[in-house]
Parts: C-alpha cells; structure tokens; sequence
C-alpha cells in the first residue's frame, strides 16, 4: 500500500492506495468507511475488502472524511456535504491512480449512503456497491444513542446524574449540525448509475433486513448475505474486535468483478 | 504556519504505515519526540481518534509525534519472519526512532500507547537508551491473577446490573477468565518441549525460530515484574506517565502490585493519573480529555530537561 495525502492542501484527506496486482485492470474502487465508532471496527474488513480487490487487478484507494481517521479536522468539524465532496475529491483521485474514468465505489454503513449520494448528483456509470447502508437517519441515531447509553452505563459505568456532553455517541461527537444533517437522512438509489447496484444486506442495519420492498428498481440486486455486523461487534474491551466476513467480501468482490469485465 | 502531517512508509521492506504530525514551527526547540503505539488491534488513529488527538495537541506544544501500525496491524504489512509479536514490535518502534532521528535530527524520545501499546513501549524502552519517558495507558502486562480479576468485581457483585451482564455472557470477567485459561494451557504445552526436547524440536530450535532448553540446562530465572521494569527504567532517570481507567482490572492490578514497586519515586519521575467514569478505551469525551490533560502536562513538563 501506499499512504498519501491528497485535496486542499489546507484540509488534506488521507488516503490509503492498494495497487493492483497480477493483470492491471485499468480501474479503480473507491471504499467509503462508515463513521466513529463503526469504522474503528470495520476497519480492518475494509482493509481486507482492499486487499480482495487489488488481487483482482483494481487500483483500490480508501480514504479518511475531513475530520475523521488520519484525515485534517477536528470531531467538530464533521458534515455530511463536506464527506459528499470528499468522496467526489476520492473518485477523482481514484481516476488519476488508474487513468480512466472507470470508478467503482463501494460504502458500508454511512458510506454507503454518502456513495449514493454522490452517484446521483454525478452521473457516474458505477458500478456502486451499498453494503448495509444507513437507510434513514433518525433510526440510526437512535439505535447509535441506546448502543451509546448501554456503553456509558455498562462499560464506563458513568453514574446517573453525571454531566456528561450529550452530543457524543461512543466515543465520537455528533455536533448539532452534523445530526441535523444524518437526521434527514433517507437513501435513495441513484437511477444513473448505469453499470449497476448491489446492496448488500446482512441484516444487522437498523430497521432490519435491506430488501428489494425498499429497492425495487430494476437495475438494482438486492442480495441477501448472512454474516455479522462488522461495525457493531466488541469484545467486551474495545479493542481487539476484528471481524472480516469472507462471505460478504467475497459477494462483493465477485459482482464489482463482474461488473467491470 | 500550521503544523503538518506527512503520511510515510517505513522499517523493514517498507512494509510499515505511519504519519508524523510537525509542529508549525518544524522540529527541534530541543523536545523530545514522541512515537505512538498501537493499541492492541486498533489502527493508528487509536481508540476513538485519541491518537490523532494527543498528535496534533502535542504538536501544538511543539513536539514532533508520529502514530504507525506495527507488522500485521491496521494497514502495515504482515511479517514473514517468525519472530515473536513482542520482539518485532520493539524493533519496529526502534525503526521508528532511527526514522525520526534520521529525517528530524531527534536524539530523546517519548513512546506511549494504551494496553498492549503501553507494554510493548515499556519493552522498547528497556532496549533503548533514547526512550527518555512512557506514557503508558492501561498498561496490562502483569494480566491479573483470577483472584485479582474477581476483587476488582467486589463491588459490582451487588448490582443487578452486573448479575445480568454476567449470566448473559457479556461481562469483562469471562472474557479475563478465558484469557487466563488460554494462557495456563498454552503453558501446558509447553512444558514437555522444555523437559524433554523432541528432535523435531531441537531441529526448529537450532534454526533459529524456536529455543528450547536442554534438559541440563539451569531453570530460567524468574522474568521481572513490570513494576520492577518501570522501576528500573526510572531509576535510570527515564519518567513514566501512567494513566488508568478507574475501576478497571489495569488499575486494580496498579492498585494492589504495580504501586508497591514504584513506591518513593518523586513527581519527576512518576506521575499516576486515575480517570473516573471510564471502560479500558476511554471512550466518554470527559474521559479523553482527562487522558489528553494528563499526557500533555507530563510532555510539557519534561521539555525543559
């Protein structure tokens, strides 16, 4: 791999290069990680996802959104269109790395959503690849805020009437714009993007299963892959849970392949 | 000017990734630099960005700070070798000295990590005079004994709450239990390698990868104690900064054994931060402050040596 900074030099992102290897493809995937606490534990399946990926012959660049990870910005400065312009910032990158405009993206959780977006408002042929998307934002807040609450409680052991800063959600800080932002949250699936969309649906996301009752455009697979919550899991310390799901990486590498050949 | 982070790849085959956050006003200002280590299989952001946080806040004190992924860990590169995780992780933090002495002209470092981190920067520190100060975060080395684990619970016996977590498999004490267990038998394992080596044992362990006592040879001295180990390296006039969550088994244990070893060092060279209201990775915000508070003020206090 290779570590780099990339967009304004005042703000710069971090961003992560697998190069391919074995036949050179000439495209790239784009990986848009979830936020706070779900990316410190889907990190290192988004490592392996890249690592699939690269074997298959694609240029694989993962990123950090302004404020997040490595990335430039403090928690305060989070906001879902400056992540939006990120990803734009990302696949733009993505083309100078494998000299084409042939970008794929795939988002998990958050980023999925944030991908979505981004192909509506862009055009981009994808293929586009949602693995567990947040599909509304009022769900995902209040699921992140019982997770957050039975945390405090049960981990922290933080005492009933201790004052506590209200914005934060295990470990991160939502501030108030931000959550105005997520709470107006509702996927919806780019009609452009004319290579396809895959949804992956472990059925972990709140709200339960993503399925084709939500997403049933044509163009659109809805596949159903049993598997843990990558983003979820903990294993009682914080620390040492890292859990990659051969079956989910496996579907979608094999459908980007696919849909790129 | 602002401070600047620069993204790199370095160590052995440039197989490990790390970022170095300069200060805006560049190195030097005879401040030690600081390295960060992983905690336990986090990347190098660490536990809920504190990484990131403690970089950019001790840059703005002026000192250069790099954060990187051991072998295997985050986005660096497995190694191949058979070297132990405990071996490669002091030389790859000593890779990450030589690379700042190298490209910023330091010759004093502080290391510092959470759990794991926190040990394997005490290990660093015993193999490398450079290391001038630890600050070491819910350093666990020294795992509690079961006794140890279930007098740390003492007061949660009589909460519901704990009786639930317990009977639903989601406590902290299965998981130390099983800890406990996995080591007694890999312990197991062991021994009759140790006693009577097989040939195919002695075969790997003249190669190199594997060392197996002979049956003539004395019985290993008994290893020294973590809090021996911090002793001695402040004694040899390094400062250690520890840091626990309270409540907690890292504590406990600091509580009840670390503390008697550490006993009669002055301010300069120990300083115990205890935070209230916190788990092992000091995820409530008030709690990382406190942690930020804390690193920061014994950084800054040591610059001027």
């Amino acid at each position: 791999v290779r570590p780099f900074f990339f967009g304004e030099s005042k703000d710069p992102l971090f961003g992560l290069h697998h190069p391919p290897r074995g036949p050179v493809r000439g495209q790239a995937v784009v990986v848009c990680p979830p936020f706070g606490q779900e990316y410190m534990r889907a990190h290192r399946a988004l490592v392996q996802l890249a690592e699939r990926l690269a074997a298959l012959g694609f240029d694989v660049l993962r990123f950090d959104y302004f404020g997040c990870g490595d990335s430039a910005g403090g928690e305060e400065e989070g906001r879902l269109d400056r992540w939006i312009h990120d990803t734009e910032a990302a696949m733009e990158e993505a083309e100078g790395l494998c000299g084409s405009r042939r970008v794929a993206v795939v988002g998990l959780r958050l980023g999925g959503t944030l991908a979505a977006k981004v192909f509506g408002g862009r055009g981009a042929p994808g293929p586009l690849v949602l693995w567990d998307p947040v599909r509304d934002g009022r769900l995902y807040l209040d699921s992140l805020r019982v997770e957050h609450d039975v945390w405090m409680r049960e981990r922290a052991r933080v005492r009933e009437g201790s004052s506590h800063d209200p914005a934060q959600r295990l470990g991160f800080r939502i501030p108030e714009a931000l959550r105005m932002q997520i709470e107006s949250v509702e996927l919806r699936l780019p009609p452009t993007a004319a290579r396809g969309v895959l949804v992956v649906s472990t059925g972990n996301g709140e709200g339960g299963e993503t399925g084709e009752e939500t997403f049933g455009e044509p163009g659109v697979d809805v596949v159903r892959v049993p598997g843990p919550p990558v983003w979820r899991r903990d294993d009682g310390d914080g620390m040492n849970a890292s859990l990659v799901p051969p079956e989910s990486l496996d579907r979608i590498t094999s459908w980007v392949a696919a849909r790129c050949a | 000017m602002r401070m600047t982070e620069t993204a790199l790849l370095f160590g052995a085959g440039k197989g490990l990734v790390g970022v170095i956050t300069d200060p805006a006003a560049g190195p030097g200002g005879g401040r030690p630099a600081v390295v960060l280590l992983n905690a336990g299989l986090l990347h190098r952001v660490g536990p809920n960005r504190l990484y990131v946080k403690l970089a950019r806040r001790l840059a703005a004190s002026g000192f250069v700070v790099m954060r990187f992924d051991l072998s295997g860990i985050g986005d660096s590169r497995a190694a191949v070798d058979r070297t132990s995780f405990e071996e490669r992780a002091v030389a790859e933090t000593r890779a990450a000295l030589d690379l700042l002495a190298a490209t910023r002209g330091a010759d004093r470092f502080l290391v510092g990590g959470l759990c794991s981190g926190a040990d394997n920067a005490l290990r660093a520190a015993l193999e490398d005079a450079r290391i001038a100060g630890l600050a070491l975060l819910e350093p666990v080395s020294g795992a509690p004994s079961a006794g140890q684990m279930l007098g740390s619970y003492r007061d949660r016996l009589l909460r519901p709450s704990s009786w639930l977590r317990l009977l639903s498999g989601r406590s902290e004490l299965w998981s130390g239990l099983a800890h406990l267990l996995k080591a007694r038998l890999s312990r197991r394992r062991r021994r009759p390698e140790r006693m009577a080596p097989s040939p195919s044992v002695a075969g790997v362990a003249a190669s190199g990868a594997l060392v197996a006592a002979s049956p003539e040879s004395p019985p290993d001295p008994p290893p020294e104690s973590p809090g021996r180990q911090m002793r001695r390296f402040a004694e040899g006039g390094g400062s250690l900064c520890l840091v626990y969550s309270a409540d907690n088994p890292a504590h406990y244990h600091y509580a009840k054994v670390l503390g008697r070893d550490l006993r009669g060092l002055t301010e300069d060279r120990l300083r115990v931060t205890v935070v209230p209201e916190s788990d092992h990775v000091f995820t409530p915000l008030e709690a990382q402050a406190r942690v930020l508070d804390a690193v920061c003020a014994w950084a800054n206090s040591l610059q001027n040596e």
